[in-house]
């Protein structure tokens, strides 16, 4: 187990009030969600806008604080800070070793590149940052490698990233996140931006580097079609929580909650005669805020079949149903596959 | 005599008198009555760059060096630009990618609806703002009458994309172009949105030309398709006959990069 | 709505005192540990020792410079701001100052009035017509004028239009109350010509930036004639910004332009704050930097509110 997420939560805090501001309500972005990532595989974690993936993306990578639960990262509590390490019993110098190991990718390579670094320093930096690579000649070499790693000619690495395409500035964007040699990598709508044929490449990329550097993947996107070609596992996310867990086989052949049938039913079938003749499942579009997540079953609101008094007053536990597979829906029963 | 007919077009960027690059290398298509054309290709290919061409809405420094585009019989190329102003929003309609900045984001969501009657003339007796908010119940947006005075940050890209639609079918055109229409959107409302989309487009008989990369898309909605690449039309035909039997290798390679679930 | 604006307004307001406070005191500090002293120039070159202590003790400058302190910012709450130590002796700095701001106020004000009319006008028209002969001229021209320092600016406008031309006065004529003149003429103008340049380019580049908007590509696919897309989409959404600018030019226009005044030969705020610093005179130097202070804050939250409620876009709740 590399990676465990314990019933974390991440409220932001919302101010109102008539006269003195003072705190109203939270935005409840991740609400208890339990999560393992075993070393070398990929979770695929997927979601509509506003389900809260990414705020958990940027919670394991520390860049948000939660409010409460626990990461635990090869078993011991994922904290990054120096002083709240001291704090907890562990060694401060760790968080900085904790850094390298857990890097990121963000959505939009083009964004995200200097346009005024050549993709070479660009790269450079990710070294530089965490202090590797001692001399000039060191660092050239690592450039050189990490290019050639992610299927760049090394002898670009002079050239500025609009010189690229948006394939090939993702690719650089990964080599700059390869340099300080992590072992897991959150990954956040990776290839979002790119078109379909670049897509598929830079996912074969992806998961090329996974059996070669042994890498663990958190692959965060709201595309079921491409997690389903990198992803060992799934979690399916809604409003905060959890609603459905399993490998990915299954996931997709056999769906058991609600809101999974309903996403893998939305998305097009490049095949005219199926998709006319496909089972249309629909979901009403009021998407709930964060803010007032409905009362029971926080799906209840959207659901098709939410018909008995419980899905409106239960919360459902996100338990076992099947072999592997997990779902958080009263109406769903166990062993039921 | 189709409805519209887009005749070798070629559309140049033009910086200064040496330096041309062409767009759109000759492209020639139809659009019937009452069908659904689907435009697919990877971004650069040209599909923007010819839904703008019809509107007459090609960015500074782009414009048509040859080629015709016929709307029912109507050369819309040499059109004056009021005659051009009588066409845009009122018989041939445009939908964007972005819903959200699309918008104009200081003026109310039912004011800018309102726009499209086009009058100075006070709305006596409230009439046209109860049609507007009629037409925001049938767009599926609930509580439509507290929404009309809402502005476009308040409200999410579905909500406001359906607001785009409603808005530029008010005027019942022959003709609606929607450009990437759901790009920027999660997939379950795409797929709301494009169904209603397409209920409204049988109700109201108009042609819809849906531009997309999503081949999925096409399949699901489209009756003929389009493919372009690198300002040209590689091949056209009907949706089912490109799918399963597609001629050109650009079409083939488009089909096989395709995720399948 | 109504109430974060409201909220936001007071939330300020509460601020103000204590901003205030602070100003004062560094003002006031600053004055009596600084260089000079106003009791010297009141004495005269030949006073002796005695008559200067005299005259200290008289003016009370002699306590403790807390104790100076208390006393003015009692006055200063109930009003009074002071009084004149040498440039008219005992008299209350309020008298002293209102006429001159009856002077500089209405020259900055029509002055501001011009500059940001023509200004936006040619602004329009630089984006409108971007890149073009008109685009680069009037950008330009005004440009130079801006580039102009007013001490030369107002000597030409006074060698040209007074002297050459004869058409107006070549110096403040009449008494206080001959502002609504032809006295006005050469400051308001010379204002108005270096401002111009700033105003225009603002607005270009604001325009510019509205016009690439995917709402004005909207408007337009609309089909809603060009004067509608120009005024509703385009204007509306470049003009905004302005008004902040506008807002707290209008809140400090009071303090008039030092080298038009002085080579003019206008008694205006410009010339007599900067005399009051050279004469030491405490009272003026301090009141008139508080109620400058003051207005300047007080002109940033009216900019506020009213961009609020222009741009619904706005979140004043937001803690900073």
């Amino acid at each position: 187990m590399l990676l465990k997420c314990e019933n974390l939560k991440v409220y932001f805090p919302v101010y109102g009030g008539k006269i003195f501001t003072r705190k109203i309500g939270d935005v409840k972005a991740v609400d208890g969600v339990t999560l393992e990532i075993e070393k070398g595989t990929t979770l695929g974690l997927v979601g509509e806008s506003g389900c809260g993936k990414t705020t958990l993306g940027k919670t394991i990578l520390g860049l948000q604080r939660p409010t409460s639960g626990t990461i635990y990262y090869e078993g011991k509590p994922l904290i990054y800070d120096a002083h709240e390490r001291k704090k907890n019993g562990l060694d401060p110098k760790e968080g900085k070793v904790l850094r390298r190991k857990i890097q990121t990718a963000f959505q939009d390579p083009s964004r995200s590149l200097n346009p005024r670094m050549s993709i070479g320093d660009a790269v450079a930096e990710g070294l530089d940052i965490h202090k590797l690579g001692a001399t000039r000649e060191e660092r050239e070499e690592r450039v050189v490698e990490l290019l050639r790693l992610v299927g760049l000619d090394p002898d670009a690495r002079k050239r500025f990233p609009s010189e690229f395409s948006a394939g090939q500035r993702q690719r650089v964007a990964i080599a700059r996140h390869l340099a300080p040699g992590p072992e897991f990598l959150v990954l956040d709508e990776p290839v979002s931006a790119l078109d379909v044929s670049v897509q598929g490449k830079i996912l074969e990329l992806l998961k090329d580097l996974q059996q070669k550097l042994g890498l663990t993947y958190l692959f965060i996107s709201h595309d079921l079609a491409v997690v389903k070609k990198i992803a060992n596992t799934v979690a399916v996310m809604y409003l905060g929580k959890l609603v459905e867990e399993g490998p990915a086989a299954k996931i997709y052949e056999s769906p058991m909650h609600p809101y999974t049938k309903a996403l893998l039913a939305a998305v097009p079938i490049p095949d005219p005669r199926r998709a006319r003749e496909r089972q249309d499942i629909q979901i009403s579009e009021e998407i709930p805020s964060s803010e007032n997540i409905p009362s029971g079953c926080r799906f209840h609101p959207r659901c098709p079949i939410a018909e008995t008094p419980l899905c409106q007053e239960q919360e459902p536990i996100l338990e076992e149903k099947a072999e592997g597979q997990l779902a958080a829906c009263h109406l769903v029963k166990n062993n039921e596959s | 005599m189709s409805l519209l007919e887009i005749k070798d077009l070629v559309v140049s960027a033009i910086k200064n008198k040496e330096e041309k690059v062409d767009i759109l290398k000759g492209v020639t298509f139809s659009l019937e009555k009452r069908e659904v054309l689907g435009i697919v290709g990877e971004s650069g290919s040209g599909k923007t760059m010819t839904a703008l061409s019809i509107m007459g809405l090609l960015p500074e420094r782009v414009y048509v060096t040859s080629g015709n585009i016929l709307f029912s019989g109507q050369d819309l190329i040499t059109a004056k630009e009021s005659d051009m102003q009588k066409i845009r929003g009122k018989k041939i309609s445009m939908i964007f990618q972005d819903p959200q900045s699309s918008l104009n984001p200081v003026m109310s969501v039912g004011n800018q609806m309102l726009e499209m009657f086009n009058t100075l003339l006070p709305d006596f007796g409230g009439k046209r703002k109860k049609q507007i908010i009629e037409i925001l119940r049938k767009m599926g947006i609930p509580d439509p009458e507290r929404r009309y005075n809402s502005f476009p940050h308040e409200l999410s890209g579905g909500m406001n994309q359906r607001v785009m639609i409603g808005m530029m079918l008010i005027k019942k055109p022959k003709i609606l172009i929607a450009d990437e229409p759901t790009t920027a959107l999660d997939v379950t409302i795409e797929k709301r949105i494009l169904t209603r989309l397409k209920e409204l487009v049988g109700e109201l008989g108009i042609s819809l030309v849906l531009i997309t990369h999503n081949l999925g898309l096409v399949a699901e909605h489209c009756d003929r398709v389009v493919v372009m690449n690198e300002g040209q039309i590689v091949e056209a035909g009907d949706v089912f006959q490109i799918f399963e039997a597609p001629s050109h290798p650009y079409t083939r390679k488009l089909l096989d990069e395709v995720p399948k679930i | 709505m109504r109430d974060d604006l409201i909220r936001y307004a007071i939330g300020r307001l509460l601020f103000l005192p204590v901003f205030l406070l602070i100003v004062s005191f560094m003002v006031f500090y600053i004055g009596r540990y600084g260089p000079g002293d106003p009791v010297l120039i009141r004495a005269g070159p030949k006073a002796t020792e005695e008559t200067v202590e005299q005259i200290r003790e008289e003016l009370g400058f002699d306590r403790p410079v807390y104790v100076q302190y208390a006393d003015y910012m009692i006055g200063l709450v109930q009003g009074d701001l002071g009084e004149s130590i040498n440039v008219q002796p005992g008299k209350s700095v309020k008298d002293l100052v209102i006429p001159r701001i009856k002077i500089s106020a209405p020259i900055t004000l029509s002055a501001l009035a011009i500059s940001f009319s023509i200004g936006t006008v040619v602004g329009l028209i630089a984006s409108f017509r971007r890149n073009t002969w008109m685009d680069s001229g009037f950008i330009g021209t005004f440009l130079f004028f801006s580039s102009i320092p007013s001490l030369i600016m107002v000597q030409f406008m006074i060698m040209l239009l007074a002297l050459k031309m004869n058409l107006v006065p070549a110096g403040w004529s009449g008494d206080w109350h001959s502002v609504y003149t032809t006295n006005m003429i050469i400051p308001v103008l010379t204002i108005s010509l270096i401002s111009v340049a700033g105003v225009a380019r603002f607005v270009r580049a604001t325009t510019l930036a509205v016009i690439g908007e995917n709402y004005v590509r909207t408007a337009k696919a609309k089909g809603l004639p060009s004067w509608v897309v120009a005024t509703r989409h385009v204007l509306r959404n470049a003009l905004l910004p302005l008004v902040t600018v506008v807002v707290t030019a209008v809140f400090t226009a009071f303090e008039g332009s030092l080298f038009v005044e002085r080579i003019y030969g206008i008694p205006g705020m410009g010339v007599f704050m900067v005399d009051a610093v050279f004469a030491r005179e405490y009272d003026i130097i301090t009141s008139m930097t508080v109620i400058i202070a003051m207005l300047s804050v007080v002109s940033y939250i009216v900019a506020d509110i009213l961009y609020k409620s222009i741009d619904p876009r706005v979140d004043l709740t937001k803690k900073m």
